[in-house]
């Protein structure tokens, strides 16, 4: 008893000061969100101080916080869902099927990643405004639906974690193809799916270039945008925009929390039974 | 990188704004089903276009103006234009500055959710001058030249373009100074107040000689040497491009001698403007000053000053200079141009609207008369009674010519990283400057660079 407890001190040692460098981060921008600005560039602040009211105030008074916050949500999250569940679909189909140009089209999938977003944003911006699409939440949303870089992930695990086998046997019960996906391929790569969606959304939700270039009406400006927005020319309202930032960290604080209960619980599922 | 790639993309755009035209902004208009910026500025009234000027008229005029600006100052200024304008609803979008052309720039080429006001600051203003977004002022019906009179002519002069169009004009102005520290002058100097601590600074070199009696006192001298730019830039032979062709002469090549000289002998802090300890040093008891024109007592010194109240003061350097500043001007296609003249009108060419928010903000602003009738008020407590508009008018009359270029912004980044690169000794002084050189030329390549 007593020797495996000894032996347990350094890892859980190890443990402590990973969780500790891990919540510093956090804590930091928690107890400055409280601090002045002047306050927060002069000293190492490591206790909750009294300018939340005013900081919210300045917050609120450059823009409305949670307006930003219901957008970059109503964005967020339908992009999640479809990059998780059509990623899923394309990287099963790359995986399974067996049709003419699918070396050719995976090359041109994984080709598209690599392609630095920085270059496709005024090609982005044309597209849009041709489209009439500017200051709408579509060209944000529907890019989902063909995310490279979660079919390339979910191709890999489709193809170790799904055997053939248990396709034939679906097929034998007469189950269609759409439902084989839906019923058995998806609940099993289930802990890849919400991997890459954890990702997928972190990504989302701190997109900054796209909807500060694309979005003209600031009634529809997203989170990053609008912190972005209250660390004004000179002044910097640092204690504003911490508190703004400590709000835009909870959503991602939620999903993962959310999501995580799928990863840990899709390690222990068995699929070839 | 990132500033490579902003290049790369207000090229792409500037392409892109030459194939596309703007034959087709009427109807796109029509079809934006959007409830956005485009429907809300259609409902300018066009019956009002016949009355003009005068306060009276002001409650006649109504609509949303929507204004884009790089910094929040221009905020300030609603709740005073409102009282003479109140159907006029101010919709100001605090772009930050650093994305400020590359949001800009797009929407200008295409037109749609433009604003009818946008500002243009001091590091990109001329780009925006020369090219051909904001509307002529001389013309009818604004004929700004009536009002120009009372505007110091650096701020117009930067807001003409070549052909002598006058597109903006600025609400402020920004010569230069030296905040320093009286008390710290009275005990190493000898001397507190500011034209005696100015006869000690009349060259550069006394002004490292300065430094090194500081430096024997255990007092850095500056905050930062980056800071010195701000006077060195004011006064360069030339504009950084001239014929198209980068200009790098003497004068540069002997502000990075002296910014090797101050980080050897340790007479600055070592650190970058606007980092925490920069500012922090308002408060110190080893730092002696900050080389900043008005923004710097404005945004720096003044609200961080707490226990060094009352013991700053301005002074001069070897040469009087002029730095930054925001300008703003009017969409040329925008609908509602009659409102944003009012507006513009009440923020760069009203005397006492200047004058009340002046005084409110403590800031420095662009209509000489009311610059001059502050200078009669009373001085500032934080810089131990002295007027700051009294100091800066008199430094106003001796400012150089303004020497900026279209690319001002990201060339003085590109040189102040170099010459970093060079007093920190992780380059040599050629290879900084060709380290500068290569980044210009990355940047903006129809540049000739020697």
């Amino acid at each position: 008893m007593n020797r495996i407890k000894w032996r347990l001190v350094p890892v859980y040692v190890l443990l402590v000061l990973l969780l500790v460098i891990s919540i510093v981060p956090f804590y930091l921008v928690i107890v400055n969100s409280t601090h002045s600005s002047f306050d927060i560039v002069t000293k190492l602040n490591l206790w909750i101080g009294g300018s939340l009211r005013d900081n919210y105030e300045k917050m609120q008074s450059n823009v409305n916080i949670w307006n930003g916050f219901k957008n970059s949500l109503l964005i967020a999250v339908p992009f999640t869902f479809f990059t998780g569940y059509f990623g899923a679909m394309t990287a099963y189909g790359f995986a399974k099927y067996r049709f003419k140009g699918k070396k050719g089209l995976y090359w041109l999938v994984l080709c598209s990643m690599m392609i630095p977003a920085q270059l496709s944003i005024v090609g982005f911006y044309q597209l849009n405004l041709k489209l009439n699409l500017l200051n709408s939440y579509i060209p944000f949303i529907f890019p989902g639906i063909a995310n490279a870089s979660a079919v390339f992930f979910l191709r890999g695990i489709v193809e170790q974690s799904i055997p053939d086998s248990m396709l034939e046997a679906a097929r034998m019960e007469g189950a269609t193809e759409f439902r084989i996906f839906n019923r058995m391929i998806l609940p099993c790569i289930m802990p890849g799916v919400a991997t890459m969606c954890i990702f997928n959304f972190v990504t989302c939700w701190n997109n900054y270039m796209g909807p500060l270039i694309l979005i003209t009406d600031n009634k529809k400006y997203t989170m990053p945008v609008m912190i972005a927005m209250i660390k004004g020319l000179y002044l910097s309202n640092y204690g504003a925009m911490y508190l703004a930032i400590a709000i835009a960290v909870v959503p991602i604080i939620i999903v993962y929390l959310f999501l995580s209960k799928y990863i840990i619980n899709g390690l222990t599922i068995g699929s070839d039974k | 990188m990132k500033k490579k790639a902003l290049a790369l993309l207000l090229t792409a755009a500037m392409a892109v704004s030459l194939l596309t035209g703007c034959g087709s902004a009427a109807d796109k208009q029509g079809t934006d089903t959007q409830e956005g910026t485009t429907a809300e500025n259609t409902n300018t009234p066009e019956d009002n276009s016949g009355t003009t000027d005068g306060e009276d008229s002001g409650k006649e005029l109504s609509g949303t103006l929507t204004i884009w600006s790089s910094g929040e100052e221009l905020g300030r200024f609603v709740e005073g234009f409102n009282a003479i304008y109140p159907n006029i609803k101010v919709d100001i979008t605090v772009v930050p500055n650093a994305d400020f052309l590359a949001k800009l720039t797009p929407t200008l080429s295409s037109g749609q959710g433009a604003p009818d006001i946008f500002t243009g600051e001091s590091d990109y203003v001329r780009y925006l001058v020369e090219s051909p977004y904001w509307e002529d002022l001389k013309q009818e019906p604004y004929n700004v030249t009536q009002y120009t009179n009372d505007i110091w002519k650096y701020i117009v002069s930067v807001g003409t373009d070549s052909n002598g169009a006058i597109k903006a004009l600025s609400w402020q102005a920004s010569p230069g100074s030296i905040m320093y520290r009286r008390d710290m002058a009275q005990e190493y100097l000898g001397v507190s107040e500011p034209e005696d601590v100015a006869k000690l600074l009349g060259s550069n070199a006394d002004m490292l000689k300065v430094a090194a009696t500081l430096q024997e006192n255990g007092i850095k001298m500056f905050a930062s040497w980056q800071d010195i730019w701000n006077m060195s830039f004011s006064n360069r032979d030339s504009s950084w491009i001239e014929n198209n062709t980068l200009m790098i002469g003497d004068d540069v090549l002997g502000f990075m001698d002296m910014a090797k000289e101050i980080t050897d002998k340790g007479y600055s802090l070592n650190v970058d403007p606007w980092s925490p300890e920069w500012t922090a040093a308002v408060e110190s008891t080893d730092t002696f000053c900050y080389v900043l024109p008005t923004w710097g007592y404005q945004f720096v010194v003044k609200p961080a000053a707490d226990t060094t109240k009352g013991k700053w003061g301005l002074t001069t350097g070897p040469v009087p200079y002029v730095k930054g500043g925001t300008w703003l001007g009017i969409y040329k296609d925008s609908p509602n141009k009659e409102l944003a003249w009012e507006f513009m009108k009440y923020v760069t060419c009203n005397s006492e609207a200047q004058k009340a928010y002046a005084q409110q903000y403590g800031e420095y602003v662009s209509s000489a008369s009311a610059d001059e009738a502050l200078a009669a008020g009373e001085g500032e407590e934080v810089l131990g009674g002295q007027n700051l508009y009294e100091f800066y008018n008199s430094q106003m009359l001796q400012i150089p010519d303004n020497k900026m270029s279209p690319y001002d912004g990201v060339i003085n980044n590109a040189f102040l990283s170099a010459a970093k690169a060079y007093t920190t000794g992780a380059l040599s002084k050629d290879e900084a400057i060709q380290q500068f050189k290569d980044d210009v030329a990355s940047s903006y390549p129809d540049l000739t660079i020697e």
